[in-house]
């Protein structure tokens, strides 16, 4: 019943993003696909980010140190990258194992020392502002270059066989062959022309829905954060629950660190500017479900590339304010929603045998 | 018959508390094994060590002649054994069908549950259940999801199966419903272990009794042949009066008066009800639960709105007045749900103990608590209601169920009430403390205090009531006076009729 909301939903943004896509006038047909495009850029981060949180707070544990476990992770992945060659593959597998490194530390001391969460966890972020800022400041001179994920149409094009038909050579590298298409064509490629992460991305998402609402593994994460006693008496083991969970969102979180790095290519001091905080707003917002907290990344995202289309309409407005605007759509969303989905009965709370 | 379950020298020491004290418990295939005791006798804890949850300090256990160590559940329900717990162990946000398969070890990776719903349901039907596998557990009534839990136990493979005090929750008629499965579980030869407080009961359904006084297990008897009063008897180590004195009946002027009361509910909602209790009366509540009584408790406590009527407590008008502004009038109230309502589990006992009055003189003073004054308090009434605790430092979720019961009841009956609302009050507890409970009440009426008395069981508000009011979806279907009282009357206004 709650997915067939989103669904519904779902459809029909599809259907008017094709009316506009169809009839519009170019100018605006040229706007919106931009938007989309650089709307799902901005979400992307923030929606794997946000799944692994899905994850963890399903277990049963709040991790607000999402934002520092971020930061961490982009700043390993842009030092990791640059000691691969500019490799992104390579380079962000050293932000996962930096962000999984803080994981393990958030995990052993909420859960095994049963610690409070939310203390730890901006801790932890406290934490990781400072030894990012230390270490970047150690490395800055480094002559790093970064290299960015290939683009859909370079990896498509690869592909024997069928690779020249779903794209075409132009004079600097590839587009899709979606240009082709009549009325549409241009719409559609600049919202496809994403690099290769963004497909992987999206499709892991839904898969790691799947995970939770049909799986064995995922009843017991959704069990072991409602009444994780119960789950004791049936033979789970809680503690391996949890800091599974915990881990495997602090790989996400790391990742997520990771695409921002790769997105601007660059790192900066506290390039995560809350990114991490927006992803935990995102899983309240998406009802605790790794679909729905990407569609509400979706929004936060929107709010962000809504900075890019009021200038591209020439209006004008003071940079400060526009750069509040997701700021301002995560607490209007969020005061709108809490209180309104359930919350795991035993969210924050440690687990002790006897 | 060769014995399924042999319980050897069983020791449990919790930090202060020896709960199992060298216990022996030796159960027959196929039988129905009652295990009786009193509040915090160590009965539940003797099951967690079984079914692996605890860990015996030290002791020996034979389960179809060999001996086994369980370190987990998942150990116990290997080995075919299925526990129902005092305190449901259901996950309230999931469905049916999920609870009932969370943990197996065979399930498959992706979860087939359509496959296990349609067995689930064919196992229901074979005990003449029906329940829904696609319902959460949230929407079930708490005999449902005792019903789910039994269900569970079984489909998972139990072949000795643990009732700890599965009737406590129970309405009478399920009470009926839960021994037919329990008889029928019993001729396909599988064994009960049953914990009741409820000496017909067990007398009834169970072949043998074995009874746990302070922590030490006494010998083993056979159901048949023995008496309410010997049971009675062994549990509590001295004779126990089953019947209540009461002083003569003088009922003085009005303490409780609802007019005409209307609520919307959040359970259940009120229609037009009117009551009067007077000074020196207990006017009992008799109805099935889930009948407006939850209701009715909101609405004089001020917990639910009123729509429409009066409510006058000592002459004074409290319709719709704040939970404090009543329970300053000097009325005390005994919840039915006492984890929800009645104290905080995370809490000592001392704090628990003034969680009505801490902002009043002498408990604080310039906001400051007086701990030396309320410690000594708190030993007073932990004293005086025997709640069985190593000190009241110990937090209240740590108490035994009964022992809850009689902290909550203590901190009430203690506050010198004009008016005493007390929902089912001797829920979980034992027979010695049932009787002491009873024994308070009936004081607080011949004190000259109203009382009344929310309750299922139709012999308790017999015993106990000076007037009956009967309620039947929200309504008052009559009020009885002690020569009206007669069962079948009773009974037919309970099932909505009146003649
Ligand atoms: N986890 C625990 N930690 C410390 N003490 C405990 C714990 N569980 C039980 N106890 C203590 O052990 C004693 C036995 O408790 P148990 O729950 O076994 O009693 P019971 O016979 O089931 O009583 P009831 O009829 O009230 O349910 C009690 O004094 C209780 O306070
Ligand atoms: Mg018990």
């Amino acid at each position: 019943m709650k997915q067939k909301k989103g669904l519904i939903i779902g459809i029909i943004v599809l259907v008017v993003l094709l009316a506009v896509g169809f009839f519009a006038p170019d100018n605006i047909k040229n706007t919106l696909a931009s938007f989309i495009a650089q709307d799902l850029r901005i979400a992307l981060p923030l929606a794997i980010a946000a799944a692994g949180l899905v994850y963890e707070q399903r277990s049963g544990i709040l991790n607000l140190g999402a934002e520092g476990m971020m930061l961490t992770g982009a700043l390993f992945t842009w030092i990791g990258t640059s000691l691969f060659g500019g490799n992104p593959w390579l380079g962000i597998l050293v932000g996962m194992s930096s962000s999984l490194i803080m994981a393990l530390l958030f995990g052993f001391l909420v859960i095994t020392l049963r610690s409070n969460q939310t203390v730890i966890g901006i801790s932890i972020n406290i934490l990781a502002l400072g030894l990012t800022s230390t270490i970047y400041r150690v490395v800055q001179t480094m002559n790093i270059t970064v290299n960015a994920f290939p683009s859909i149409s370079d990896v498509l094009s690869k592909i024997p066989g069928i690779g020249a038909a779903l794209t075409n050579e132009v004079p600097n590298g590839t587009e899709l062959a979606l240009t082709q298409i009549p009325v549409i064509g241009n719409f559609l490629t600049t919202i496809f022309s994403q690099n290769i992460m963004m497909y992987i991305g999206i499709v892991f998402i839904f898969f790691l829905n799947y995970v939770l609402f049909k799986t064995d593994l995922g009843l017991k994460v959704r069990a072991v954060g409602e009444y994780p006693k119960a789950c004791d008496t049936t033979g789970i083991n809680v503690f391996k629950i949890r800091y599974g969970a915990v881990l495997f969102s602090g790989l996400l979180t790391g990742f997520a660190g990771g695409l921002l790095v790769l997105d601007i290519k660059t790192f900066v001091e506290n390039v995560t500017a809350g990114k991490g905080f927006i992803a935990v707003a995102a899983v309240i917002f998406g009802k605790y479900t790794p679909i729905g907290a990407f569609g509400a990344s979706l929004v936060f995202g929107g709010a962000q590339a809504i900075q890019y289309l009021i200038q591209a309409v020439g209006l004008k407005a003071p940079s400060d304010l526009m750069n509040m605007i997701p700021y301002v759509v995560t607490v209007v969303a969020l005061a709108g929603f809490i209180g309104k989905t359930h919350v795991p009965a035993a969210l924050t709370v440690p687990y002790t045998k006897e | 018959m060769a014995p399924i379950l042999e319980m050897k020298n069983i020791v449990k020491q919790f930090p202060g508390v020896l709960a199992n004290d060298n216990v022996n418990l030796t159960v027959e295939k196929g039988s129905i094994h009652a295990l009786m005791g009193e509040n915090g006798a160590g009965k539940s804890t003797l099951m967690n060590i079984l079914y692996g949850l605890y860990a015996p300090s030290s002791g020996q256990i034979l389960f179809n002649g060999q001996e086994i160590q369980i370190t987990s559940p998942k150990h116990a329900i290997e080995h075919g054994i299925g526990m129902v717990h005092q305190h449901f162990m259901l996950i309230p946000a999931l469905s049916v069908i999920e609870n009932v398969i969370l943990g197996r070890p065979e399930n498959k990776k992706v979860l087939d549950l359509k496959t296990d719903a349609e067995a689930f349901v064919a196992l229901g039907a074979r005990y003449s259940m029906k329940i829904d596998p696609y319902e959460l557990i949230e929407n079930l009534t708490v005999g449902q999801q005792q019903r789910v839990e039994i269900l569970k136990s079984i489909y998972r493979g139990a072949e000795l199966l643990i009732l700890d005090e599965p009737t406590a929750v129970l309405t009478p008629q399920e009470v009926t419903e839960l021994f037919k499965i329990m008889t029928q579980l019993k001729e396909e030869g599988k064994t009960i272990i049953f914990i009741s407080h409820k000496l017909k009961e067990v007398l009834t359904i169970c072949d043998t009794i074995t009874v746990l006084r302070l922590g030490k297990s006494q010998p083993s008897v056979p159901s048949a042949g023995t008496t309410r009063e010997e049971l009675a008897e062994m549990m509590v180590g001295r004779k126990v009066f089953l019947n209540v004195d009461k002083g003569p009946y003088n009922p003085g002027e009005s303490v409780l008066k609802m007019e005409n009361v209307f609520t919307k509910g959040i359970h259940g909602a009120l229609n037009d009800v009117s009551l009067d209790i007077r000074k020196g009366e207990i006017l009992g509540i008799a109805g099935v639960d889930g009948n407006g009584q939850d209701a009715l408790i909101e609405s004089i406590t001020g917990l639910d709105k009123v729509t429409q009527g009066h409510i006058f407590i000592k002459g004074n008008d409290m319709t719709n007045a704040t939970p404090r502004q009543v329970l300053e009038q000097k009325v005390s109230h005994i919840p039915a749900d006492r984890h929800k309502r009645g104290m905080v589990s995370t809490m000592s006992i001392k704090e628990n103990m003034i969680l009505i009055s801490y902002y009043k003189e002498p408990y604080q003073k310039f906001g400051f608590l007086n701990w030396k004054f309320i410690e000594e308090t708190s030993e007073e009434i932990v004293k005086r209601f025997k709640v069985k605790t190593p000190n009241i430092q110990e937090l209240g979720g740590k108490l035994s169920g009964g022992n809850q019961q009689k902290m909550v009841l203590g901190r009430e009956l203690s506050r010198d009430p004009d008016l005493c609302i007390a929902a089912h009050p001797v829920r979980g507890l034992d027979i010695g403390a049932t009787e002491y409970v009873h024994e308070c009440l009936v004081a607080e009426r011949d004190k000259g205090n109203a009382v009344l008395l929310v309750s299922t069981e139709l012999d308790e508000v017999l015993t106990l009531a000076d007037r009956i009011a009967v309620m039947y979806e929200g309504r008052i279907m009559g009020i009885l006076e002690k020569e009206e009282f007669d069962i079948t009357r009773i009974g037919m206004m309970m099932a909505g009729q009146n003649q």
